[in-house]
């Protein structure tokens, strides 16, 4: 029982480029989830954050080609294909997408398609079942006669409740949001971010959330993973990670992130990160690092542990304590 | 329910007024042409002008536009649309059967069309980039670049001695039962109605296929997949419901359309419709069945937009102008 729910192991993920020059936007990234877990993914735009997850769901389209492990409860469901994956689709595993609006099938009531998720177990009628839609409408703070809305009558933060209370029918057992509070103002922000934390302590679900936002991260979760051109640099309790970072992208991503208050100046991160259809020589980082040394163009640092529970990919670990 | 109300009134009274916007058009339209209708019937060797006046007394044609306009208005109320030059008998009868005649040639080929260029442009787009795409595609856009009047002849030339070559009945059944009428309009039917269905299907075909793709790849049907519903399900209540929006309005241009496109398959397969009615009336010079045919087919296409309209409205939600 106190197995992962989801372990994925060595997941890699290649897109169709034109020419034939194939896109690696996820590099060898494992993690898992245990329940009631609370992991972020975190990292810049492009920094294949979304690609893992939905690579995990078996969700990218046909221009992708994933390989590794996935595995739920101990069964491995990415060599399957679909097939392999559709039963832990939404009831196991379900997802709380970025951009509720179009994540939402406009020209159909949140009701019917909160409807259309419920487990069937012997015949429930329309009425049972947007009845039910109603009860997770009012789980996540909205009121029951709202499943007649169709989205676009519903404002922002009420259209992500939707959402919510729509990953919520399945009853699953990890809920991915990815990016769930971008669109949105900070006090609606603050609500779903209320809602989330409330939700898996009842529920007992776990989360992941993917987020650039460490302030966010930080509020929700109690272990990250920070990825850097489809991989992960350094991973560990969200805590250490602001407090010590022993990557220079953690150190320099958590510069970047505005904090009210704080008495220090904000700094960007210089360049870009690499283009991935070109085979990487060395750390991916090293271009933007002010750290690099002659030996980080030379070999690609591999996660290491650098402290209890904790885990970074940089030479430079071994200088710094 | 209020928004639907008042839309539906607003569409109906927008209707109405086209309408009369078009029978306005229509009566000045044969008042600009050169000559009237008696010019025309005066060609008669030894009339002479005093006669010719007497004609033009006769048909109210000697009394000012505005006076006509107001009587045509008012005979037009009582559904007197004139009598046709060429038989004599009240133009109403003659569109009526006419109309009669071409509404189920036309309907037949319209159905089959749609359904079959729905379910075409489905296919296309779920099987994107295969060979069968390929093929859909390729014969979509060979069928659609074919002239009506050309597939018709064709269509003679292969099938003439398979399907009866024109006319609606076959004049030589003595006494048939309904049943056996019934059997024989159809069988006359098929190819006329074939050409109108060849002649729609590309188009019907080529859009949905655009319009699935692109809803298939909009959010809310990565959501669809997320939840683990059956690609049918996806199909049909996430893309395919979308996609009916743009599908909806060309039907319902193409059906206006239709009817008074199909002058030159009428002509090539004798079919007793409104069609050929245009083109005798052409060439006869019988303006009363000119000008009433061209009051039908416009009242048709106003008609159909009118309910294409309704339809959006149903279809559409977020519909509110």
């Amino acid at each position: 029982m106190n197995g992962p729910v989801l372990e994925v192991r060595d997941l890699n993920v290649w897109f169709d480029g034109p020419g034939g020059r194939d896109v690696h936007a996820v590099r060898g990234v494992s993690f898992d989830v245990r329940p009631g877990d609370r992991l972020a993914l975190v990292g810049e735009s492009g920094c294949g954050k979304t690609t893992t997850v939905l690579g995990v769901l078996g969700l990218l389209g046909a221009t992708a080609s994933v390989s590794g492990s996935v595995r739920v409860d101990g069964q491995e469901v990415l060599t399957g294909g679909d097939a392999a994956m559709a039963p832990y689709r939404w009831g196991d595993l379900s997802i709380v997408f970025q951009g509720a609006l179009n994540a939402l099938n406009p020209v159909r009531t949140v009701g019917s398609q909160i409807a259309e998720v419920l487990p069937r177990d012997g015949r429930v009628s329309r009425r049972a079942a947007l009845r039910r839609a109603g009860e997770l409408l009012e789980r996540v703070g909205m009121a029951a006669r709202n499943v007649a809305f169709y989205p676009h009558e519903l404002s922002g933060g009420m259209r992500q409740r939707a959402c919510i209370a729509m990953a919520l029918a399945g009853e699953p057992r990890v809920l991915f949001a990815d990016e769930p509070t971008t669109a949105l103002d900070v006090v609606v922000q603050a609500q779903i971010l209320e809602l989330l934390d409330r939700l898996a302590d009842e529920l007992g679900l776990a989360i992941v959330l993917i987020s650039h936002d460490l302030w966010l991260v930080g509020q929700l979760c109690d272990r990250a993973m920070v990825m850097y051109a489809g991989r992960a640099v350094e991973e560990g309790p969200t805590e250490g990670l602001y407090t010590a970072p022993r990557h220079p992208y953690t150190r320099l991503l958590y510069e970047a992130t505005p904090v009210l208050g704080a008495d220090r100046p904000l700094r960007s991160i210089g360049g870009s990160p690499p283009a991935l259809d070109v085979p990487l020589a060395g750390c991916a980082f090293r271009s933007r690092c002010p750290d690099a040394e002659d030996r980080c163009s030379l070999t690609e640092p591999g996660l290491t542990p650098v402290a209890p529970a904790r885990r970074a990919a940089c030479h430079l670990t071994d200088r710094t304590p | 329910m209020n928004r639907g109300l008042d839309l539906v009134l607003r569409r109906t009274a927008v209707a109405l007024i086209t309408i009369f916007c078009a029978i306005s058009l229509n009566f000045l339209l044969f008042r600009v042409v050169p000559g009237d209708a008696v010019s025309n019937l005066a060609r008669v060797p030894n009339s002479t002008v005093a006669q010719q006046q007497a004609l033009r007394h006769e048909f109210g044609l000697d009394r000012s536009i505005g006076v006509q306009y107001v009587a045509y208005l008012r005979e037009l109320v009582h559904g007197n649309l004139g009598r046709s030059f060429a038989n004599g008998q009240p133009v109403s009868k003659n569109l009526g059967e006419a109309l009669g005649n071409t509404l189920p040639m036309v309907l037949l080929g319209t159905v089959v069309a749609i359904l079959a260029g729905i379910a075409t442009g489905v296919l296309g787009a779920v099987r994107r980039g295969t060979r069968t795409d390929r093929a859909l595609t390729v014969s979509s856009l060979t069928v659609y670049a074919l002239p009506a009047q050309w597939v018709g002849l064709l269509l003679l030339f292969l099938l003439g001695g398979v399907f009866p070559s024109g006319g609606r009945v076959d004049e030589f059944l003595i006494e048939p039962s309904p049943w056996q009428h019934t059997v024989d309009v159809l069988w006359h039917m098929t190819l006329p109605s074939l050409v109108v269905g060849l002649t729609l299907f590309g188009q019907y075909a080529l859009l949905t296929r655009t319009a699935m793709l692109e809803t298939l790849a909009e959010d809310y049907v990565l959501t669809a997949r997320a939840k683990g519903l059956s690609t049918l399900r996806i199909v049909r209540h996430h893309a395919l419901r979308n996609a009916m929006l743009p599908i909806s309005t060309l039907i319902a241009l193409s059906l206006g359309s239709v009817v008074g496109g199909v002058v030159l398959i009428e002509t090539v397969f004798s079919w007793p419709g409104i069609g050929r009615a245009i083109y005798s009336a052409v060439t006869s010079r019988d303006y009363p069945m000119l000008q009433g045919a061209f009051l039908v087919l416009t009242v048709v296409v106003v008609v159909c937009n009118y309910v294409s309209d309704l339809i959006y409205l149903r279809l559409d939600p977020r519909i509110t102008v």
